[in-house]
């Protein structure tokens, strides 16, 4: 890396830097699709409390499926945090590549998260247009909803995994 | 477990039937059947038309009261709620009498400030209204004009060659025009000065100049105001006694109910026939109901027959019962298959407290649910749902110490041991709560295969139970055995082969051509990867455990934080940010709490309706919906529905 920027950086501040990437991608992405994926089912859900203001609690609970995947990206970048020492430890031994490692580990809850909260936002409102519908067909809604979270949850773990043995 | 029904018939006296069902109505233990489409009958008619008064006069007072965020549902007794009958009524006929009368003076008051409104621009007009009125010869036009018009009305007399009086009151924008003209050419004139844009005003009959009418409707505008005010705030009085309307319309509600059985029936001038099923544990209390009533009757019962499809009602143990509603929210059992919540509970119960891990949220359910049970006093599946949630709440409470924490606090910390948690800590044995939560997820997969195999024994077909369920158990367990214990590789071996080889050849023990019965046989093999990856679907047990701790922990940090900023500055420092962070801790867990709360409720269902129902459940029941006192808002405690 001769001449480039980074030749300048020593191996720690590299590794910090990547870390920093990976803490921030976690939540960037899989925040990113959450929010797609809440909005979507709110306005579903706006249109259908509209007519059926009965109808708000389950409406609510559907439309905040599609917001965990947000939740998870969240809880790896503090486990990021924690573990690699910048949250309330030292940042010594943080070298090139532990930091890369850090980076890769955000990469599953991050990309993950982002298309199946996108996903899951769709299955959701169109559960509760279902809602508008029928009555009862709350219970089917959230488990279709449900069915695309799997994937986050997969990521997730997958996501855990690279963080604690980094 | 699923209430056996048997198929009732019951032949009484035509002028008994209405107090033989309103003693079937009390029990609540019959759902009537009646043969093609439900007829409609004056006394139906007659009853829905009064609940939609009563619906109407409810959503009348709407807007004059405010509900209170969480009530308790109102108790009452048979006989109070048909007492209030009356009372109702009357409620609902002074509020359409109040309703009607609001409406008329709405409209009083938009004619009123319409008059005002045309009667404006001629306020400076000193003659009276009464006096412009249209002679022989003599003709007036009233009505106002901008200032492009005006120029039109000035230039009348040139245009069409004739004389007019003219008379302008100028305002800020409209002049107001009495036009006086030859009778003849009045029509002629109106015409061009309406070409022109002129607003002809045709004065209403009154007396008096326009400012005195003005001032007049103002008065009355007022008075009409204070009426309405008085409307409302009858309204609102009788807004107070809502509870009163409440009762009467579910009393009605109930009325109707019955009055909808009573079409289901086929009566003569003397006698009526009920047809329905009735749950076979109630058969007594229906006899001694309708013998309490009358002793002129027929009863007669049979089991179903094969062919025909009995309505779905279950029955469980106290303790049980709340988690019909998890079954209820996939699909009702079908009658002749097995009702699921007994089996379920256990694990729900587990698989809730290990998701949600912390036993601070977990007491904060548990304490909260049966507070809500005990005041609110919720009825039908809230009832249900609040019980499973405070079930949870224990569940979380009793694994917390195992591999949980107290409010995002690890409990060594709280208490200054090391023994904690008493299992294993799955933030650092991952590995561990991995295994626990698929070997948990094995157990409760198995559970499913043996439901099965119940079921293919009772229904008079062992080899299925063998060949298609048994058989996946051996395999799987020789599976897991092959990695889990090498030591006795020769067991895990002889048992793969047994379970995979009774796969292989019987799967497709109905198929006589050898080739085509192995390809069966292997497709059967393949479902291989459905049981692995149910199996890998229980790692979220530990994932939202592993969510739930992480949040709680970090709030912790950020609550932790706030307080060290503020806490440098002195005493008062240190008082705001506990204050502070205080208030920032309730409320992000609070979120933590409502987030996890709704995660774990949601993928522990998940985990029964996709991996453990797939395994066995027949879901194609009908609700048993019996005649019986269904209300909207208040609890009939002495009614015999459950």
């Amino acid at each position: 890396m001769e001449g480039s920027i980074f030749s300048t950086l020593t191996s720690n501040e590299l590794g910090i830097f990547f870390t920093g990437l990976g803490v921030a991608l976690s939540a960037i992405l899989s925040g990113i699709g959450s929010a797609i994926g809440v909005g979507k089912a709110g306005q579903a859900a706006a249109g259908v409390i509209a007519d059926q203001p009965e109808r708000f609690g389950n409406c609510l609970v559907l439309e905040l499926l599609p917001g965990s995947q947000g939740i998870y990206g969240f809880a790896v970048s503090i486990l990021i945090l924690i573990f690699s020492g910048l949250l309330g430890g030292s940042t010594e031994s943080i070298t090139f590549s532990r930091g890369l490692a850090y980076f890769a580990a955000s990469l599953p809850v991050g990309f993950g998260g982002l298309l199946s909260a996108i996903h899951q936002g769709k299955v959701s409102a169109a559960g509760i247009q279902m809602l508008a519908k029928r009555a009862d067909g709350f219970g089917n809604g959230m488990m279709l909803a449900l069915m695309v979270e799997t994937y986050a949850l997969l990521s997730l773990i997958v996501s855990v995994f690279l963080v604690l043995f980094a | 477990m699923i209430v056996p029904m048997k198929r009732l018939t019951l032949i009484g006296l035509s002028c008994e039937k209405e107090s033989t069902l309103k003693a079937l109505q009390r029990l609540g233990a019959v759902q009537l059947i009646s043969e093609g489409e439900l007829t409609d009958s004056e006394k139906l008619r007659q009853l829905t038309a009064k609940a939609d008064r009563l619906n109407a006069a409810r959503r009348a007072i709407k807007p004059y009261y405010k509900k209170p965020m969480l009530s308790p549902t109102p108790q009452c007794t048979e006989a109070q709620l048909e007492a209030i009958q009356p009372e109702g009524d009357a409620l609902c006929q002074s509020i359409e009498k109040l309703e009607a009368e609001q409406a008329e003076k709405r409209a009083e008051l938009e004619r009123l400030a319409a008059l005002r409104a045309q009667l404006e621009p001629f306020r400076e007009m000193l003659t009276p209204l009464e006096a412009i009125h249209s002679t022989k010869y003599i003709a007036y036009i009233l009505g106002t004009a901008d200032a492009k018009v005006m120029d039109a009305v000035d230039n009348v007399e040139a245009a069409l060659d004739t004389h007019i009086g003219l008379e302008a009151y100028p305002n800020e924008n409209l002049t107001a025009v009495v036009i006086a003209c030859n009778r003849d050419e009045r029509d002629a004139i109106l015409r061009y000065v309406k070409d022109a844009g002129f607003n002809e005003f045709i004065p209403p009959k009154l007396t008096g100049t326009a400012s005195e009418n003005m001032e007049k409707a103002a008065k009355q505008m007022d008075a009409t105001e204070a009426e309405l005010y008085r409307i409302a705030s009858e309204l609102t009085a009788a807004a107070e006694k809502r509870s009163r309307l409440d009762m009467a319309a579910d009393a009605y509600a109930i009325e109707k109910q019955r009055a909808e059985g009573e079409t289901a029936l086929k009566s003569t001038q003397y006698a009526y026939i009920l047809d329905g099923w009735a749950r076979a544990d109630k058969l007594d209390e229906i006899q001694l109901a309708v013998s309490s009533v009358t002793d002129a009757y027929y009863i007669e019962t049979r089991d179903p027959y094969a062919d025909e499809n009995p309505p779905t009602a279950t029955k469980n143990k106290k303790l049980i019962e709340p988690f019909e509603v998890i079954t209820e929210m996939y699909a009702l059992p079908s009658y002749r298959g097995i009702d699921a919540a007994a089996v379920m509970a256990p694990f729900y119960f587990l698989f809730f407290g290990m998701m949600l891990s912390d036993f601070g949220y977990g007491m904060l359910l548990f304490i909260g649910g049966l507070l809500f049970t005990r005041f609110l006093k919720p009825k039908g599946d809230t009832a249900k749902l609040v019980k499973v949630i405070t079930y949870g709440g224990l569940s979380t409470m009793l694994c917390a110490p195992f591999i949980g924490t107290f409010f995002g606090v690890e409990w060594n910390d709280l208490f200054n041991t090391t023994v904690f948690p008493l299992l294993f800590d799955p933030m650092t044995d991952v590995m561990q709560m991995m295994l626990l939560s698929c070997g948990l997820g094995i157990v409760h997969m198995y559970t499913g295969i043996i439901v099965k195999m119940y079921m293919c024994f009772r229904d008079g077909d062992p080899q299925s139970a063998i060949f298609d369920q048994l058989s996946w158990m051996l395999l799987l367990t020789g599976l897991i055995l092959l990695f889990a214990a090498p030591a006795i590789k020769t067991v895990s071996l002889v048992l793969i082969i047994l379970g995979g080889g009774m796969l292989l050849l019987f799967s497709g023990r109905s198929i006589k051509n050898p080739v085509m019965r192995l390809g069966k046989g292997l497709s059967a093999l393949y479902n291989i990867t459905g049981y692995l990856s149910d199996i890998l679907s229980y790692v979220r047990i530990f994932a939202l455990g592993l969510v739930s701790g992480a949040m709680g922990m970090v709030f912790n940090l950020i609550g932790g934080m706030v307080y060290d900023a503020l806490g440098g500055l002195g005493i008062i420092g240190i008082v705001i940010g506990f204050i502070l962070a205080a208030a920032l801790l309730i409320a992000l867990h609070m979120f933590s709490l409502f987030i996890n709360t709704l995660g774990a409720f949601a993928h522990t269902a998940r985990l029964q309706f996709i991996e453990f129902f797939g395994k066995f459940y027949e879901a194609d029941g009908v609700k048993f919906k019996p005649l019986a006192m269904n209300t909207d808002t208040v609890n009939v405690i002495d009614s015999g529905a459950e």
